[in-house]
């Protein structure tokens, strides 16, 4: 959650699910040296939420049942199977889903670097402003317009309408 | 969050030494005072502050001359935030600059602190931690517990991957030559942290989060106000995705916790304003405890945060008015997507809030 977004608990839950998994994951960036981070406050702060998520839904298990017994039967809409299953593992789905739908797009569609606006002139002391391309899927560059290698930021976004990767206007 | 090593600390130095402060301001005459201040009274006081007073009518530019800082004035109201720190932009020649809103007083060792991240060369960008200065009013207080729950959980999680969502534009810090270099802050959308951070992911630049760096900005007290702010972060939101979301594809994480947000963003609306009402009328009224159903698990991180601060009363008393303030989001949020993905109606007229 981001202030100001609304939101039905889907983004928190994938942020809980990212909680529980950084022990995992500082796991493997020790075995990789990749630095150390202390996570046991967030890994225990979520634990904690984990537990209020599972004492909730016991807690208001007999209300679902109630529903289930005397509206969605009297109603004909829902049956109680259906209404039974539980919220988390609904919401759980739906994270799968969209979590794999980005995942799929990025092999459907070819990541774009957005254009940006045209740079404004620094006037302290210039220094080369080294360009990380490695947070794009190998094969990729960014582009210099006008040369055959990767560029600087600055020169990558002059030419916001060339194809950053194709170098095609 | 001390300074790890003697080295660390010298070249925290070296980069506070080296940083220009920008305070975009329009019309700020009454707080403006209180930033400068809070900017003077640092640990590490910046080397140059420059207030942009963004064509004033109500003197903003004399108080901020009268406290001994550099006050830029351009020709005409540049018309948005963006503009007015684009504008100082220009005139920076230090290798570090950050933004902070004229409207927020920072801790005293609140740039210290954020600077260094600075440390490795990697990090472009860096935010801290933002409180609300006054909990007084239902919007303030529900705004102190969405600020609570996302810099205490959600955004911590997400430096931890190496991807905070945005960097708050009331409180960033930069280096300047590749802010320069991808344009300053772009007047493009309605959230221009939100377009910077997420153009500096795609260039391959880190953003760090630091929670220690703690900055209290005024938020709005009353429904006018607030309207103003969440119609501008709506649409700021919406058009960010669509601008960027080629973009975001080839960033691990990140991709996946804006894929979540903004269907999160575009479903929630409808389901809390329309469907959740018509379960309760024609089914049970018990539907409406979906509004709250989650309290608990705001409330532990809220809370958590809050004891490290001492605030818990003040957290508890507030918690009630979060739930308010998520149906005012959902409200503002559904007329974003109806206005900017359904009849294509751009929000692009800059109103200043809070």
């Amino acid at each position: 959650m981001s202030a100001g977004l609304p939101g039905l608990g889907l983004s928190g839950l994938f942020i809980l699910l990212s909680a529980l998994g950084s022990p995992i994951v500082e796991l493997i960036r020790r075995r990789r040296r990749a630095g150390q981070t202390p996570v046991r406050r967030l890994f225990v702060l979520s634990v904690v939420m984990v537990f209020a998520v599972v004492g909730i839904w016991y807690a208001i298990l007999p209300l679902i049942r109630e529903f289930g017994r005397h509206s969605f039967h009297s109603s004909g809409g829902i049956s109680t199977p259906v209404a039974s299953i539980p919220v988390i593992v609904v919401s759980l789905f739906i994270i799968l889903v969209i979590v794999a739908a980005a995942e799929l797009a990025l092999h459907v569609v070819t990541p774009r670097p957005t254009p940006t606006p045209p740079p404004v002139p620094f006037r302290g002391v210039q220094r080369d402003i080294r360009h990380f391309d490695r947070t794009l899927p190998q094969g990729l560059h960014f582009r210099t317009p006008g040369t055959n290698g990767s560029g600087s930021v600055e020169s990558a976004q002059t030419s916001p309408q060339r194809h950053p990767v194709s170098g095609q206007v | 969050m001390p300074l790890e090593t003697p080295e660390v600390a010298r070249s925290v130095r070296d980069i506070v030494a080296d940083l220009t402060v920008i305070v975009p301001a329009f019309n700020e005459a009454e707080s403006i005072r209180d930033t400068v201040t809070s900017l003077m009274n640092q640990t590490l006081p910046p080397r140059r502050i420059l207030v942009v007073d963004d064509c004033s009518t109500d003197g903003t530019g004399d108080v901020a001359a009268r406290l001994g800082v550099e006050v830029l004035r351009p020709e005409r109201n540049t018309g948005s935030k963006a503009g007015a720190q684009t504008f100082a932009l220009s005139v920076v020649q230090t290798r570090y600059t950050m933004a902070i809103d004229a409207d927020t007083v920072l801790a005293p060792n609140a740039i210290e602190l954020l600077a260094s991240v600075f440390v490795n060369d990697e990090v472009a960008a860096a935010c801290g931690f933002v409180l609300p200065r006054y909990v007084h009013t239902l919007w303030e207080r529900g705004r102190y517990i969405e600020y609570m729950y996302s810099f205490t959980f959600h955004k911590q999680v997400q430096d931890y991957y190496g991807k905070p969502l945005i960097s708050s534009g009331c409180f960033s810090m930069y280096r300047t030559d590749v802010l320069c270099a991808v344009g300053g802050w772009s007047g493009r959308t309605m959230a221009e942290d939100m377009d910077l951070t997420w153009t500096l992911y795609e260039r391959g630049w880190a953003v760090r989060f630091v929670p220690e760096a703690t900055s209290y900005p005024i938020e709005p007290a009353n429904l006018h106000f607030l309207a103003k702010q969440l119609r501008r972060w709506s649409h700021g939101f919406v058009q960010n995705v669509r601008l960027h979301w080629r973009g975001l594809l080839a960033q691990r994480y990140l991709r996946s916790v804006v894929a979540i947000a903004f269907f999160d963003a575009v479903v929630a609306p409808t389901i809390t304003l329309f469907v959740f009402p018509l379960l309760a009328v024609l089914i049970s009224p018990w539907f409406l405890l979906a509004y709250v159903i989650d309290l608990p698990v705001v409330a532990i991180p809220v809370l958590s945060g809050a004891r490290r601060r001492r605030e818990s009363g003040r957290a508890l008393r507030s918690l009630p008015a979060y739930f308010a303030l998520r149906l005012a989001n959902s409200w503002f949020m559904f007329r974003a997507v109806v206005a900017e993905l359904v009849i294509g109606r751009r929000l692009n007229v800059y109103e200043k809030g809070h």
